[in-house]
């Protein structure tokens, strides 16, 4: 008998009552070396050449204003030279006080800059150790709960190395704090019946959560809590939900009155639903559940949802939360569908839950049949072909024009592409830019750039116009730069935004301007980490390259 | 529901494992550093082919646009037209106007970064092949 097995077989002898605490036969989960060798492995792929490249746009701003809360004590959204704004102007009030999104990640930052100083690596730093702490977690989680030892092993492993989850782990953004609150807040809902202690620790966990990004609390929250009832067959004691919510509420209310969480509600977009679904359909196979491992799945549990949940919920305990989990993701992912704008990204706090699903399986199936339970495990540790070659079998593999075979929507050997990211570099589009700023530009300058606006800021002292900014008079008036990148962007209207249309239709680049081929490529974002767009190698000649704009009296300036 | 028959579980798994190795050998020959050196040939055929079908496609994107915005900026300055496209106000041909000029903006450099792409794999195709050869004209341009 297997340990899960055991554990399930003890607590259906004992009865519900007996299984009040979740049993914890493991009290020094800590002492297993396995468990530390996997994290080491973590912090090494998260933490290794942290800082080489600069932050991307939406980096940046989390930077821009970390930097400002550094200085003013608030996440202000002008440093007394510039603006940060990607959304024109609807992200502050007249105060000039940021309420765009939640402030965690920017004062997690700015932690982070005032104790390194503040460059891409102290910006970078909080994050990646909460996504080492995330490994950590996920592997205490099983041991605790399950007794597992190799399960919680292969789970914190699964975590280690995926690659996608490592990615959004060494940005400058909320995603790890996510995934730490997530996997804090299962303590309430892995037993049938959560200790006070596990109900206090997962509404706060949830409160947080609102403040590390308030879709991750809509779309993860009602979606647990009902999965939660469909699993264990009956509904939260009353009790339990009083006490999660009130200690979420408490840290939750200030939250409505500092964001301005109605700004973005304004643009709710029911008719882009069906297409969400089936966007977050392929992210979600492509990049996390693999298509054949969810049918199998489906098919599995079968008879629950057939008997439209009431019945036949697994009675093994450890497959009972797999279910849980399962069903928590794809909750989330239909409550994400109704928010217009779709990114992988939000799902990011979901993937421990998936690392202690797959680890589950694999080793489920190895113990009964060892050549097929290694040949998966192989092949959802280190490649990403499970998650690509059915699709491509079915013909509905998603590639966006701008990917690469060498990223991760092809078929490849994830961590090694990483690897070689991290260990040969990438020349960065905004570290070029930065660059030839720093070298080329005065002290007063003015440089309108139609995107990667929010780094030059953080990196330089320049004045920077453009970007997805507001209209600005000033953009019009023959700044001393300009730099229109190889992509034009538009506005929520589906205009082109004022950086681009005044570079295009309004300047006379010809009589005004000399142009600077930088003769490096003009990549699309820099570091972005979302898989449609991160490129770990880079592009080989011939390629769009960065054109700069110097206004022609300033040819002779020294 | 009873089955007059089961199949061992034994076969179960090595069918099974039998489908995971067919993925991995799938896998890894579409892997690109594996597939340019065991089926070049193949793997730059596949590339170029759906480069190529995307390159068409924004090529077409460009046409499209432009036909709209000269067919917006007609009706624009033929204000007795625009009742028989059951337009009542100017103000809603300028906004399609503008969207017109960045759809139109963004599909040609769409295919401009495509153009590149596939620049790109035939001169790789070209050294993976040890051959000096000719950009090859898209179908369908």
């Amino acid at each position: 008998m297997t340990p899960d097995n055991a554990a399930s077989a003890a607590e259906l002898a004992a009865g519900p009552a007996a299984i009040a605490p979740s049993p914890s036969p493991t009290p020094r989960w800590f002492a297993d070396p396995w468990c530390w060798v996997i994290v080491a492995l973590a912090a090494f792929l998260l933490l290794y050449q942290l800082g080489q490249r600069p932050f991307w746009q939406d980096e940046a701003e989390t930077a821009c204003l970390a930097k400002n809360v550094l200085k003013y004590g608030l996440p202000r959204v002008t440093d007394g030279v510039n603006i940060i704004s990607q959304e024109q102007g609807r992200e502050y009030g007249k105060d000039l006080i940021w309420s765009w999104s939640p402030w965690m990640q920017i004062y997690v930052s700015a932690l982070g800059m005032k104790l390194g100083g503040q460059n891409t690596f102290a910006g970078r730093l909080p994050f990646a150790l909460a996504g080492v702490i995330c490994v950590l977690l996920t592997y205490r989680l099983v041991r605790v709960h399950f007794a597992d030892v190799q399960w919680a092993r292969l789970a914190a492993l699964f975590l280690a190395l995926s690659v996608p989850f490592l990615l959004f782990g060494r940005q400058n953004r909320y995603y790890t704090l996510g995934a730490i609150l997530t996997i804090l807040s299962l303590e309430a809902f892995i037993p049938r019946r959560a200790s006070s202690w596990a109900n206090v620790l997962a509404g706060v966990s949830m409160g947080l959560m609102f403040h590390a990004n308030y879709l991750l609390l809509f779309s993860f929250g009602p979606a647990i809590v009902v999965a939660k009832c469909l699993v264990e067959r009956q509904l939260p004691r009353l009790r339990d939900l009083l006490i999660m919510g009130v200690c979420a509420m408490v840290i939750i209310v200030p939250g409505f009155m500092m964001y301005g969480i109605g700004k973005q509600g304004g643009m709710l977009d029911f008719t882009k639903i069906p297409a969400n679904i089936g966007n977050y359909f392929a992210d979600f196979v492509q990049f996390m559940l693999p298509l054949p491992v969810a049918v199998y799945l489906v098919w599995r549990w079968r008879r629950f949802f057939l008997a439209f949940m009431l019945k036949h919920a697994p009675e093994d305990r450890a497959e009972r939360m797999m279910l849980l989990m399962g069903l928590t993701m794809l909750g989330s992912v239909l409550i994400l569908a109704l928010i217009p704008q779709r990114f992988l990204r939000y799902l990011v706090h979901l993937y421990p839950l998936l690392a202690v699903m797959l680890a589950w399986l694999c080793l489920k199936i190895w113990r009964n049949h060892k050549p097929c339970g290694a040949l998966l495990g192989g092949l959802l540790l280190f490649t990403n072909w499970m998650h690509i070659i059915p699709m491509e079998v079915l013909g509905i593999v998603n590639r966006p024009w701008q990917t690469d075979p060498q990223m991760l929507a092809y078929p490849n050997i994830p961590i090694r592409l990483l690897l070689a990211e991290l260990v040969h570099g990438y020349p960065d589009v905004n570290g070029h830019i930065i660059d030839f700023f720093k070298k080329n530009a005065h002290k007063n300058d003015t440089i309108l750039i139609t995107y990667g606006d929010l780094p030059l800021q953080f990196y330089t002292d320049f004045k920077i116009l453009g970007g997805l900014r507001a209209d600005d008079p000033d953009a019009v008036n023959n700044p001393e730069w300009l730099l229109k990148r190889s992509v034009s962007r538009t506005d929520r209207d589906g205009f082109l935004v004022q950086s681009d249309d005044v570079i295009l239709n309004v300047l006379n680049l010809e009589r005004d301007y000399d142009r600077i081929d930088l003769g490096v490529p003009d990549d699309m974002f820099g570091n972005r980490a979302d898989p449609y767009y991160h490129q770990f190698v880079p592009q080989e000649e011939p390629y769009q390259t960065l054109v700069v704009y110097r206004r022609k009296d300033l040819r002779d300036r020294q | 529901m009873s089955y007059p028959f089961s199949i061992p579980k034994t076969v179960q798994y090595w069918a099974v494992t039998a489908l995971l190795a067919s993925i991995a050998v799938a896998g890894a020959l579409g892997t690109p550093e594996i597939a340019q050196r065991v089926i070049p040939q193949l793997y730059y055929d596949s590339q170029l082919f759906w480069t190529g079908r995307q390159m068409v496609y924004a090529e077409r994107d460009i046409v499209y646009t432009d036909s709209s915005l000269k067919f917006v900026q007609e009706l624009l300055q033929q204000p007795q037209e625009q009742s028989s496209v059951q337009l009542q106000s100017e103000g809603s041909l300028k906004t399609a106007l503008r969207k017109m000029v960045a759809r139109k903006q963004r599909a040609v450099e769409k295919a401009n970064l495509l153009h590149f792409k596939f620049e790109r794999l035939q001169r790789q195709h070209a050294l993976a092949m040890g051959i000096a050869r000719e950009p090859q004209p898209v179908e369908g341009l």
